[in-house]
């Protein structure tokens, strides 16, 4: 098979012992004679095949080589893909200490990571899950983490950076798809930060070191060798690193968002409606993949889980993914509900080579099923986006919907227009109404009490 | 050019194994001041190793 034919992924170029590609709705990954030896050692090691069934390694089953590839592996497929930058702290730090566990369970048994990259680590609603099995290698003698420096510079400072600084680190990420450099890292943290657990180290240290020694080409790993380090030192600071990655600690302040949804907009009997508009809407059918837009606590997440394998739950606010996640976590839908930290508004683009590295949200999974209650309001009257292209953005998702309508003469849409000129004369129910039933059929209409909010269950119009 | 190419193969099979992602020289330093007390002995060690060889070198 040539080059052209494999549908490579995009994100998978960097190593050339192992692609992954797509064919018939499965993930393979090919493997070159070198990937194939390292493979056949590793997967018969007992922490990697522990880790596998504890579901912390995807499983993967071996499939007889095809040219270019020695072996190819057919992945259990993770139901929806998602980047460290939609990620808050508790998702990174899951899969940081996820990455940390393995590499020192690997090097009790003469295995190392060679790299250490977050895009590694997937999440199964929100358990963490390593994905690159190609990423495991022997252990060289002498060796130190081939990996460290990306490890810190995905995982550690980003992690520094909120917890010691209150920074988001998702801007950063997206910003830079290797992460945030020592240089930059040491620079963001500070003096402040300077003093603070870990930063002299694997922040000023490193930077300084990897300025000084930038033209540096000696045998390097030999000088480390015959100096005598080895595994168990390797193992030592590995430990250090878990620990001081698992003591970091970030809070959400309380945010406008994360109180929102305790009923202050709603009546009980509204609450009510809402949940019952949901559940008649989703029927018994059982579906794969249903997005929850603006999912805030989570609520009609959960609702949707009861039928709906995964649920995508999409919500702008650091603060209020932080806590959903934290509370999905020890929850019954903790393998279900998959929340990310998304502005529906500026959602994650495709980025890196040919754009192509990192896939936009869209490209990641069709959704079946579409809610967006009290969401586009705001995408309208504070991003500024026009009626007519929500609603074809919607449609194009081309899926059944559950929407609500939320009027201008609502207290809280007034909020958002108390500081603004209304130039929103395409936000009324009437007008959003025309501008949906030309791109769905409106199911079934129900207002709230007050009238300022409707709810509407849409189904696509199949183009013809 | 055949002797070009064989003279490039084995530089080829001569150079040691790489890894696909450069680990940095700086931050592979790093990992032994990280390590605890007996990393930075081993760093140490190593600085005072190449301190010997280059005065080694300066004498000669």
């Amino acid at each position: 098979m040539s080059d052209t034919v494999m549908n490579y992924d995009g994100g998978s170029f960097r190593d050339p012992d192992s692609r992954v590609f797509l064919q018939g709705g499965h993930v393979l990954r090919g493997l070159s004679a070198q990937g194939a030896g390292e493979w056949r050692a590793v997967s018969k090691a007992k922490f990697f095949r522990k880790a596998v069934d504890e579901g912390r390694i995807v499983r993967s089953e071996e499939r007889k080589g095809e040219a270019p590839w020695e072996l190819i592996l057919v992945h259990e497929r993770v139901p929806f893909v998602s980047y460290p930058y939609e990620w808050g702290f508790a998702m990174l730090q899951d899969a940081a200490l996820l990455t940390l566990d393995l590499q020192l369970a690997a090097l009790a048994e003469g295995f190392t990571l060679k790299d250490g990259s977050a895009y590694n680590v997937q999440f199964h609603g929100t358990r963490p899950i390593f994905i690159d099995v190609g990423s495991f290698e022997r252990l060289k003698p002498g060796s130190v983490w081939a990996g460290y420096r990306q490890f810190c510079e995905q995982f550690l400072y980003p992690l520094m950076l909120r917890s010691y600084r209150g920074l988001p680190f998702g801007p950063w990420l997206r910003g830079r798809l290797e992460g945030i450099g020592a240089a930059d890292a040491s620079r963001l943290l500070g003096w402040r930060g300077a003093l603070k657990p870990g930063v002299f180290p694997h922040v000023i240290l490193q930077a300084r070191l990897q300025k000084g020694h930038a033209a540096d080409d000696a045998d390097l790993r030999g000088e480390i060798k015959e100096a005598g380090f080895g595994a168990e030192l390797l193992a030592a600071g590995l430990q250090r690193l878990r620990k001081l990655v698992s003591d970091l600690r970030w809070d959400p302040e309380v945010s406008a968002w994360s109180g929102y949804g305790c009923g202050e907009h709603y009546s009980a009997a509204d609450l009510r409606r809402k949940d019952g508009f949901l559940r008649e809407a989703l029927g018994a059918r059982a579906r794969s993949l249903a997005w929850d837009l603006g999912a805030n606590r989570g609520d009609y997440s959960r609702v949707l889980a009861e039928t709906c394998h995964t649920v995508v739950a999409l919500d702008a606010d650091a603060a209020t993914h932080e806590g959903l996640f934290r509370e999905l976590r020890s929850g019954p839908m903790k393998e279900r509900v998959l929340p990310l930290a998304v502005d529906l508004a500026d959602p994650s683009p495709g980025q890196g080579w040919l754009g192509k590295e990192r896939r936009r949200l869209e490209e990641r999974g069709r959704p079946d099923f579409v809610l967006a209650f009290a969401l586009l309001h705001h995408l309208r009257l504070s991003a500024g986006v026009p009626a007519a292209e929500l609603a074809d953005w919607l449609a194009g998702l081309g899926a059944d919907a559950v929407v609500e309508f939320v009027a201008k003469e609502d207290p809280a849409a007034r909020r958002l227009l108390a500081r603004k000129d209304d130039r929103y004369a395409d936000w009324t129910e009437a007008s959003f109404q025309a501008l949906f039933s030309s791109r769905f059929q409106v199911i079934k209409r129900e207002a709230l009490s007050g009238g300022l909010r409707v709810l509407f269950q849409l189904r696509p119009r199949r183009a013809a | 050019m055949t002797f070009l190419l064989a003279l490039a193969l084995l530089a080829g099979a001569a150079a040691p194994a790489r890894a696909y992602l450069d680990p940095g020289s700086g931050s592979m330093l790093v990992q032994l001041a990280a390590a605890g007390f007996a990393g930075l002995v081993v760093l140490i060690k190593l600085y005072w190793k190449r301190l010997v060889s280059d005065i080694r070198k300066f004498r000669k």
